[in-house]
């Protein structure tokens, strides 16, 4: 018996490419930048879904500028009697707004048990909660910085370059260790230690050792300290596209 | 078609779920056992939430941890715990959740008038939610999981808090629904599944006990579901022989339905089982159980 010979078209170079292209397209989705996929979330949700509890984030974050202005400014007595403390002042308060606002918006989520919910929608909690801490981190380094001008405008034997390092050092201290705690400890005890130890662990090393916490705060010098900052933003910033990606596709690698 | 490949859930020390092996194609699937017995942690693996600690699942040949927001794209999820803003309408929650489902705004707003019509939600649409009823609130929670018109709806415990014409509304609408997509129907209210569901599947001792229709799971306590009338005197002598499941006085009379594996007696006449009498059998606790016996 004969056996019978199949002919199949052996397709076109043209139609291989475009073939391999749709392949690897589908299996290897393209990563997008960082910037892009916060102006993706941020087109799709746009500022009033993005931030729901705007109206009390605002009333917490002016309550606690007030006060951190008034206490700032009234201390004038402290913070000229004692060279330096007024470093340690700034470099303390530097990622309170961002502590209390940050908080409180975990509070709103837990409070409200969307937790599951949001979870489960194409853009989850993690890359909302990234796009979160990156506003509230900017808006805190804005917030500080106009902080520094009164303060150095009010007591002239500040440094404002000194000043404003030391309080993005703060800042962008706290937020990274914010994130670090965020995405690698699931322990809400350590979680809230965080929150409430950055303020504690400070104080208690003022006053344990007062000459040797200001030795450290200002004898570092300038650029050490630009250093660190760019680091610390660097750090932060990697970090919080690492929570953007946290859940994402894998492909087929 | 969603398949669960021998998946085991532990936490710690502690297993969850061993070697449970599920498919799902379209139709609505009733996800039946008492509380605490796992049927939560399955759906939390089904919607992302969690993941398996070993065996996979699948959507159309992928892993649904590799599919990523492509998979939650295609979901539909009504927690058991529903939360929401309690100062947002429903239209403002839903046009949130539609944002957050990368639905374009023009389809969201034309969606959610069908859905708030469809769940009797349209006069209290701009009203805020902190002040509707459970019932209302199960509402808005059944109409976001449909949302985003999911290929995949899941739906842990649904009909909680509402009442019995909602209850026959809600079953329809997943009739219906269930014609072009998979819908699991996590519940430990029978009467929720039992005219609607395609299949059942009943989990037990952390594992898969039966998956097939409802006919097919009535048939393993075919021959033994009796029912007969006794006095009341001899109620609790003949409870210790017999696995009860429902009692009601009739002409002064105990008119009891029961299982039993003994020949029948005269005045036992044979019923045909159903659902309810299948839950009540397997989830038995240990002392019914020797009296049944």
């Amino acid at each position: 018996m004969k056996k019978e010979k199949f002919k199949i078209d052996f397709p076109s170079d043209e139609e291989i490419a475009r073939q391999i292209s749709f392949i690897v397209k589908e299996g290897l989705p393209k990563k997008e930048t960082f910037i892009k996929q916060v102006y993706t979330i941020y087109q799709q949700l746009g500022f009033r879904f993005l931030f729901p509890n705007i109206t009390e984030l605002t009333f917490i974050s002016i309550l606690i500028a007030i006060f951190l202005f008034t206490t700032g400014l009234q201390a004038r007595e402290y913070f000229e009697a004692e060279s330096g403390s007024v470093y340690t002042f700034i470099f303390v308060t530097s990622p309170v707004v961002y502590l209390v606002i940050c908080s409180f918006s975990w509070y709103h989520m837990w409070d409200n048990r969307t937790y599951e919910l949001e979870m489960t929608c194409k853009y989850d909690l993690f890359q909302l909660t990234a796009v979160r801490m990156l506003a509230f981190s900017i808006f805190c380094f804005a917030l500080n910085t106009v902080f520094i001008i009164a303060m150095v405008n009010s007591y002239h034997h500040i440094s404002f370059v000194k000043a404003f390092l030391i309080s993005t050092t703060g800042l962008f201290l706290f937020s990274t260790l914010t994130l670090l705690v965020l995405m690698n400890n699931k322990s809400k005890i350590i979680k809230i230690s965080l929150l409430v130890g950055w303020i504690a662990v400070n104080l208690f090393a003022f006053i344990w050792s007062k000459n040797f916490y200001l030795l450290v705060l200002n004898n570092i010098s300038i650029s050490v300290y630009a250093v660190i900052n760019v680091s610390l933003v660097v750090l932060y910033i990697k970090h919080l596209q690492k929570m953007m990606q946290f859940r994402k596709t894998e492909g087929v690698a | 078609m969603l398949v669960v490949n021998h998946v085991s859930k532990s936490y710690g020390k502690f297993e969850a779920l061993k070697d449970i092996n599920l498919e799902f194609s379209n139709g609505v699937y009733g996800l039946l056992a008492p509380n605490g017995a796992g049927k939560t942690t399955l759906i939390k693996m089904l919607t992302t939430l969690i993941f398996p600690s070993s065996g996979e699942i699948l959507y159309n040949g992928t892993n649904i941890a590799r599919l990523g927001e492509k998979y939650r794209e295609l979901l539909g999820y009504l927690p058991q715990d529903f939360g929401y803003y309690k100062n947002y309408s429903p239209r403002q929650f839903l046009s949130y959740l539609g944002a957050l489902k990368g639905m374009d705004k023009k389809v969201v707003n034309k969606r959610m008038d069908e859905l708030l019509k469809l769940v009797a939600l349209e006069d209290v649409a701009t009203k805020k939610m902190k002040k509707f009823s459970g019932g209302m609130i199960q509402r808005v929670g059944i109409a976001q999981a449909m949302l985003n018109d999911p290929k995949i709806l899941i739906l842990d415990e649904p009909t909680a808090g509402l009442d019995p014409k909602e209850r026959v509304r809600f079953r329809n609408l997943l009739s219906e629904l269930a014609r072009d997509r998979i819908v699991i129907l996590s519940t430990h209210i029978v009467s929720d599944v039992e005219s609607i569901a395609n299949e059942i599947i009943m989990i037990k001792d952390k594992q898969v006990l039966y998956k097939g229709s409802i006919d097919e799971i009535c048939k393993k306590i075919a021959g033994m579901v009796y029912e007969t009338s006794i006095p009341y005197e001899q109620a609790n002598m003949f409870k210790k022989e017999v696995f009860s499941l429902s009692e009601k006085q009739e002409d002064g009379l105990l008119k009891i339905r029961f299982i039993s594996k003994k020949t029948p007696e005269p005045t036992w006449t044979a019923v045909k089982p159903n659902l309810e009498d299948v839950f009540l059998y397997v989830y038995r606790d240990d002392i019914q159980e020797s009296g049944a016996s």
